[in-house]
């Protein structure tokens, strides 16, 4: 069961801010929270949605239908009329919109009251969210809490200017249902028959979920790794990971840098990671782009690194604010030249952190620069978590560095030493007096010094090769996660990252309507164990590719990686808006009729 | 041998490829003669090479190093120094990679005042692909790039460094190894962001810009106020003219490095050694 709720209004007047302030007040309540928000590549005058989905497990992804609609604009309700059913409620600016169908309708003179307290335009949105938590039947405390702790800087004049306008919106709703016995029967009807809201009505003593984006889970992920230095330069949808990781600096003494370039970026950080500190640099695909060369001198002179790619559609400067998955193939293939490198991709919260903290083991273990890939919808929507889960995964993790150490005893020191599993010491230099070697952009021989003689190349060459078949030969390798049982299923779904929440739910609901079901979900994109990944598709079920692109790059990597050719049908969205559980059980029934 | 010399000799690496007579043999002198005259052995110090022939000077010279990308020895130089404070940190490049491929991080290195010591092998010609212009070419230059003569006029780095905020500004010249490495003993002690550029004479693809050609339009600056920026700017604008001035142009005692400005960076406890953060309580409040 799940309960959506969205509002829409001005771009640049707080609607993001008011959503994830429910988002909030509901995770505090004890709800599983995912949101959603849509949004221009501009500061002023655009459309911006905020969708708030709420369950009580955590497997909610976006909700075909609306529950309630809060319009402080007639668009707002226009362009989300098709959602809303005869229980929903719409909650409208009487002053400026008008509505008409069959929902439950809450007329607010926004203008009005708006005037009466001399508030800003930005300030309608507390008013609508006061109203939108008497119409859940939800005290106002929570709200009072959280808007103590966002404008604590500002002063108690705004906070109680604040206070004072939710109240009036709280009490406007009260007041108006109170003496309308026809709106208290459609109420009792609709939201009040909705148990994740009637049976939430009250904070939890004390916070058990955690609510953050992706971005703040790759941040948090990265402070848990002990990675000591991120540089970044601001690109959307991967920007509030530097300003996250700056807004926590004082505390955790991160160097954390707003670098000029992307290329400067990524060459501070390599200068960094050289020296012996975890780092890691994070950007969308045009950074990227720009990072790629650098990212093959990683490769050639081995140096570990942890580059976070936050995907938008492309090309070029494409959607900025948008959502979907078409760099895949791009991460996997980046770089001139040939050298050995990983890719992992978190489909929500919980994966991230446990993707982020892995990445930097990875990286240090092999030697290897590691790509974690998000997108828009993983990376900026926020998600709830168990606190507890997250307690217990920081006490038993440790990072690991492989063979990364602060003394050797080979003497003369080879840092690129001929190796059966491909990994060298990599002696952390200016550790140890009378040992120096050089991280050498040149191809080298082992002690690093340039060569250009045939038989050290080759030596080399397949040195860095056997990283990976060491990697794939190991427990740190994963193969995709089974969802379902593969042998009985009618549909086999195959996908990565943040469609996972869609297709999970959907599953459910094809379940529901005996549609047996499986879902193959990859976190460890590349490289790819045959042995392990083939045997996944040997079932006698369709197999159907969900992926938020226009060219199904994922059932080209298995073809190519894995000679897997049994997905037949693609279920594929580019318009920049993420894949739907609703759509793909559409999908399915299609398919199987 | 006195202890000079044996570091120097602990700094030499393999023997320089590089064509006979080329200002580079006295550039490598020069650094080595530096480092050993500061007491400085090979794994206590980095040094970041950019793409070239000057660069190439990673094989000859012993340090904990990175053999970079081209145009990005600065940039790579600002990550190392940020895990590294406490040790010196050089960068050893070309014109094409320092002012060219890596304009912009030379730009942006000097407004962050990074404790790095610069040396641009300055020899207005691009030598290991042969022979094409630079972009500290005098205007009118002929090259296999710019047959007909370069359009643009030169990159004045000197006058860019002292106005972006580079806090040590000195010229040089290859055949006076001893200036030279006064020049880089000196910026290396200043804590800043330091720039040495060397007028280097390419034998092979510059039969301008000659040995003679420097000779006849350096001197020595004496008398001149290195503390003064506005001066330091009138003798860099000097370039425009092809007159050369050799010496410290510039020199900011006041302004702070760039990682003495980051929070907690400071006495010897490095980014490297300091204490794993674990408190994540702290950080999880805002998130609920």
């Amino acid at each position: 069961m799940q309960y959506s709720w969205k509002i829409s209004g001005e771009a640049g007047f707080g609607i993001t801010t008011v959503g994830l302030t429910f988002s909030k007040i509901c995770a505090r309540h004890g709800l599983h929270v995912f949101d959603y928000a849509e949004f221009p590549s501009l500061i002023r005058g655009g459309f911006t949605t905020y969708e708030v989905t709420l369950s009580t497990s955590n497997i909610g992804s976006l909700k075909e239908t609306l529950d309630m609609l809060v319009c402080l604009r007639q668009d707002g309700f226009d362009r989300d009329k098709h959602r809303l059913t005869p229980q929903s409620v719409v909650l409208f600016d009487q002053d400026t919109v008008e509505v008409e169908g069959d929902f439950v309708q809450i007329p607010l003179p926004l203008k009005s009251l708006r005037t009466k307290h001399k508030a800003f335009q930005v300030m309608v949105n507390t008013i609508s969210l006061g109203a939108t938590l008497a119409l859940n039947g939800w005290n106002i405390q929570t709200f009072y809490s959280i808007l103590e702790e966002e404008f604590g800087r500002k002063g108690q004049e705004i906070i109680d200017h604040n206070k004072i306008l939710a109240q009036e919106g709280w009490d406007y709703v009260t007041d108006l249902v109170g003496k309308d016995k026809e709106l208290q029967k459609k109420l009792a009807n609709s939201i009040h028959a909705n148990s994740i809201i009637s049976s939430h009505s009250k904070p939890l003593s004390q916070k058990q979920l955690l609510l953050m984006t992706g971005n703040e889970a790759f941040s948090l992920a990265s402070v848990v790794a002990d990675c000591r230095g991120y540089f970044a330069y601001p690109m959307s949808p991967a920007s509030t990971v530097l300003t996250t990781l700056a807004s926590w600096a004082k505390h955790t003494k991160m160097v954390v840098r707003h670098v000029e370039d992307e290329i400067a970026v990524i060459s501070e950080a390599l200068g960094c990671a050289y020296a012996g500190v975890r780092s890691s640099v994070g950007t969308s695909g045009g950074g990227f782009a720009l990072m790629v060369e650098s990212l093959s001198y990683a490769g050639v002179a081995e140096i570990p690194l942890v580059v976070y790619v936050a995907q938008r559609p492309g090309p070029a400067t494409g959607l900025p604010t948008w959502t979907g998955q078409g760099d895949l193939l791009f991460a996997v293939h980046a770089g001139h030249g040939e050298f050995p490198k990983i890719v992992l991709a978190a489909g929500d919260i919980q994966e991230m952190i446990e993707i982020t903290t892995k990445a930097y083991d990875l990286a240090d273990t092999y030697q290897v620069p590691v790509i974690v890939l998000a997108d828009k919808l993983v990376a900026e929507s926020h998600a709830t978590i168990d606190n507890q889960w997250f307690k217990d995964f920081t006490k038993k993790h440790t990072p690991k560095r492989g063979k990364l150490v602060m003394h050797t005893d080979q003497n003369p020191y080879l840092r690129y030493k001929d190796s059966p599993d491909g990994i060298s010491e990599y002696l952390i230099p200016g550790m140890q007096k009378g040992h120096f070697w050089q991280a050498n952009s040149y191809e080298h021989v082992e002690d690093s010094h340039t060569t250009e003689d045939a038989e050290e190349v080759v030596k080399q060459v397949e040195k860095r090769a056997r990283k990976l078949s060491t990697y794939l030969n190991s427990g740190d390798y994963q193969p995709p996660l089974v969802f379902g049982d593969i042998q009985s299923a009618s549909i086999i779904f195959v996908s990565y990252g943040s469609n996972k929440k869609a297709i999970l739910q959907a599953q459910t609901m094809l379940q529901d309507e005996n549609i047996h079901n499986a879902y193959i979900h990859f976190t460890h994109v590349y490289p790819l164990s045959e042995t392990l990944v083939k045997p996944l598709f040997d079932a006698s079920g369709i197999y159907v590719l969900i992926e938020n692109n226009s060219e199904g790059q994922l059932d080209r990597l298995l073809k190519s990686e894995c000679n897997i050719d049994q997905i037949t049908h693609k279920l594929l969205k580019y318009d920049g808006r993420p894949i739907f559980a609703h759509e793909i059980v559409t999908f399915t029934k299609n398919l199987i009729q | 041998m006195n202890d000079t010399n044996l570091l120097i000799k602990d700094l030499t690496g393999y023997p320089p490829t590089w064509c006979p007579g080329c200002g580079n043999f006295g550039i490598i002198r020069a650094i080595r003669l530096a480092l050993a005259q500061q007491n400085l052995t090979p794994s206590d110090i980095f040094v970041t090479f950019d793409i070239g022939c000057s660069g190439n000077m990673n094989d000859f010279l012993n340090a904990n190093s990175m053999h970079t990308l081209h145009g990005r020895a600065i940039a790579t130089a600002i990550g190392i120094k940020l895990a590294h404070h406490t040790k010196p940190v050089l960068v050893v490049g070309g014109d094409g990679g320092l002012y060219g491929e890596g304009g912009n991080h030379f730009l942006h290195a000097c407004r962050g005042n990074h404790d790095l010591t610069i040396i641009v092998h300055d020899n207005m010609v691009y030598g290991l692909t042969t022979g094409q212009v630079a972009p500290t070419a005098n205007k009118g230059y002929k090259s296999r790039s710019t047959p007909s003569g370069i359009i643009e006029t030169p990159i004045n780095a000197l006058a860019l460094a002292i106005s972006q905020g580079a806090t040590f500004v000195a010229q040089t010249f290859a055949n006076d190894a001893k200036h030279m490495a006064e020049m880089i003993t000196k910026g290396m002690q200043h804590k800043g962001f330091s720039v040495i550029n060397i007028l280097q004479p390419c034998v092979t693809f510059n039969k301008i810009n000659t040995f003679e050609y420097f000779l006849k339009r350096s001197y020595k600056l004496v008398d001149h106020d290195a503390h003064n920026m506005h001066s330091a700017i009138i003798k860099s604008l000097e370039a425009m003219e092809e007159k050369f001035p050799l010496g410290v142009l510039y020199e900011n005692k006041d302004r702070l490095p760039f990682h003495e400005e980051l929070l907690g960076m400071d006495g010897n406890d490095t980014l490297l050694s300091s204490q794993r953060y674990t408190d994540y309580d702290i950080l999880t409040q805002r998130l609920s």
